[in-house]
């Protein structure tokens, strides 16, 4: 969004957050696979502790996801030099 | 503007015609064809020959540009053209644009057509969104899901349903209660693509998982087909052939949350606002709660939005539609007869305007699974994206 909604400023930022928050929702995508995302996974919503919603990809692995679980956000490099963030249970 | 008569509806406007293909998994015809091959039977249903066309409405997504159409039926003048943006939440919304060309006097003849080869040909649901996109405003929205692999509209509802069976402690049988309840529907309506093929809630639990706790029973069909709806004034219509119903309310509603079925930056996703500000005006309109009709159509690309509708409308309580469903509430004789042809779930996928067509049937009495004396309707278009709805009536 180019512009806040309430104060309609169009002075953005960037600030820094430690990644921490609850899980809001996730799912686990069965169908259709397609590439880069070729067998079941999972991706969730984190609602971060200063109120920001965040869509990102759910750590492989046997973690028992429930919504209202502390997170936190990590990255992850993937192809083309990009970075993505991914949900990771915060105890880990 | 307030509203006029009862007999006229708000916008001195009525449907009079109802024409489509048939519904089909590989149509082997053109999508033009398609939509000629519709328009021209609801016009006939209508009684009104082709070349006095002088207004057609589709969607953005449809491929048929509407001087296409208008070539096609040979019209002598075609004086109003227009499309509705947002997918299946346009559905009504054509309709809503025809009425206005109506009562303005900017056209007499409007008809609202969407043809698609949508299982032979580009598929919605695939997932083939994001490729290859310019960086626009609408496909930057994108960047926030799919780089995740939120790439279909099954796995950005199913987040929002998650959050339902979570708040309100159920499990996924809630939204198989609907897909059975559409599909015992579409079992006795011979032009449904499950005709004769009902379901027990043991086949929806059954199912595959495409994104959980969705199934696959819990998805729309993928159909080729098209669908064409007639609308002019009230007062002509009532010498056409066909009993007229009166369009008493139409209506757009849009959120603050326009993301495309991706509304997940506000609020706890367990309303459909867009709905709610669309039915307040339908309200407005008719001087009627849309809770007081005969029947509703609701919009079902998924289970779970069936719920949500529900609970919207105030025809249930929050958390209380999914007993509603399980209790018969949505059955030919329960509280809100709902989806009669077997909706999207069982008839097929035409991006709502089928739907419309239901409501028709019903309201002229000439509806497979008609319910008795029914004289008035609330249809809805697609939620989680800006949307529409239409309130109908034998007079």
């Amino acid at each position: 969004m180019p512009v806040c909604p309430r104060c309609h400023s169009f002075d953005w930022d960037f600030v820094p957050s430690p990644g921490k928050g609850v899980l809001f929702s996730f799912t686990t995508v069965h169908a259709p696979l397609v590439e880069s995302f070729d067998r079941p996974y999972g991706v969730g919503i984190v609602e971060l502790d200063e109120q920001t919603r965040l869509v990102a990809v759910l750590q492989d692995g046997p973690t028992s996801w429930r919504i209202g679980m502390r997170v936190k956000v990590d990255f992850f490099d993937c192809e083309g030099g990009f970075a993505l963030p991914v949900i990771c249970p915060e105890a880990t | 503007m307030t509203a006029t008569s009862s007999q006229q509806g708000y916008f001195g406007s009525a449907i009079v015609g109802i024409g489509a293909t048939e519904f089909s998994k590989n149509s082997g015809r053109s999508e033009w064809r398609l939509a000629m091959e519709a328009v021209l039977a609801a016009l006939h249903d209508a009684g009104i020959a082709p070349e006095e066309v002088d207004g057609l409405v589709t969607f953005t997504l449809d491929t048929n540009p509407e001087a296409f159409i208008a070539q096609g039926l040979g019209v002598r003048q075609l004086r109003f053209f227009s499309r509705v943006n947002y997918g299946g939440g346009g559905a009504c919304g054509t309709v809503l644009q025809a009425c206005q060309a109506v009562r303005t006097g900017l056209a007499e003849v409007v008809v609202c057509y969407r043809a698609f080869n949508e299982r032979s040909g580009f598929r919605l649901g695939s997932g083939a969104l994001s490729d290859t996109q310019a960086p626009t405003t609408e496909a930057l929205r994108y960047s926030w899901s799919t780089p995740h692999g939120l790439r279909t509209p099954a796995s950005w509802t199913a987040l929002i349903a998650q959050r339902y069976l979570h708040t309100h402690g159920l499990t996924s049988a809630a939204f198989g209660q609907v897909a059975v309840s559409a599909r015992r529907h579409a079992a006795t309506n011979p032009k449904a693509h499950f005709y004769q093929r009902p379901l027990s809630l043991e086949d929806h639990q059954a199912s595959r998982l495409i994104a959980e706790p969705l199934r696959l029973l819990d998805c729309c069909q993928e159909t080729d087909g098209a669908q064409a709806i007639v609308v002019t004034s009230a007062e002509r219509a009532r010498s056409l052939r066909k009993p007229p119903v009166v369009v008493q309310g139409a209506a757009q509603g849009a959120s603050n949350q326009p993301y495309v079925m991706m509304p997940f930056y506000e609020g706890d996703l367990l309303r459909v606002p867009e709905l709610g500000i669309a039915a307040r005006e339908l309200e407005r309109q008719s001087g009627r709660s849309v809770k007081d009709v005969d029947l509703a159509i609701l919009y079902d690309h998924f289970t779970p939005y069936i719920l949500l509708q529900l609970e919207e409308l105030g025809i249930c309580k929050p958390g209380q539609a999914a007993d509603f469903v399980r209790d018969g509430g949505l059955d030919l004789d329960g509280r809100m007869p709902t989806n009669t042809h077997g909706g999207q779930l069982g008839e097929a996928y035409l991006h709502g305007m089928n739907g419309i067509a239901e409501a028709v049937r019903q309201l002229r009495g000439e509806a497979v699974n008609q319910v008795k004396g029914a004289q008035t309707a609330l249809v809805t278009a697609g939620t989680g994206l800006p949307t529409s709805a239409l309130l109908l009536g034998v007079h």
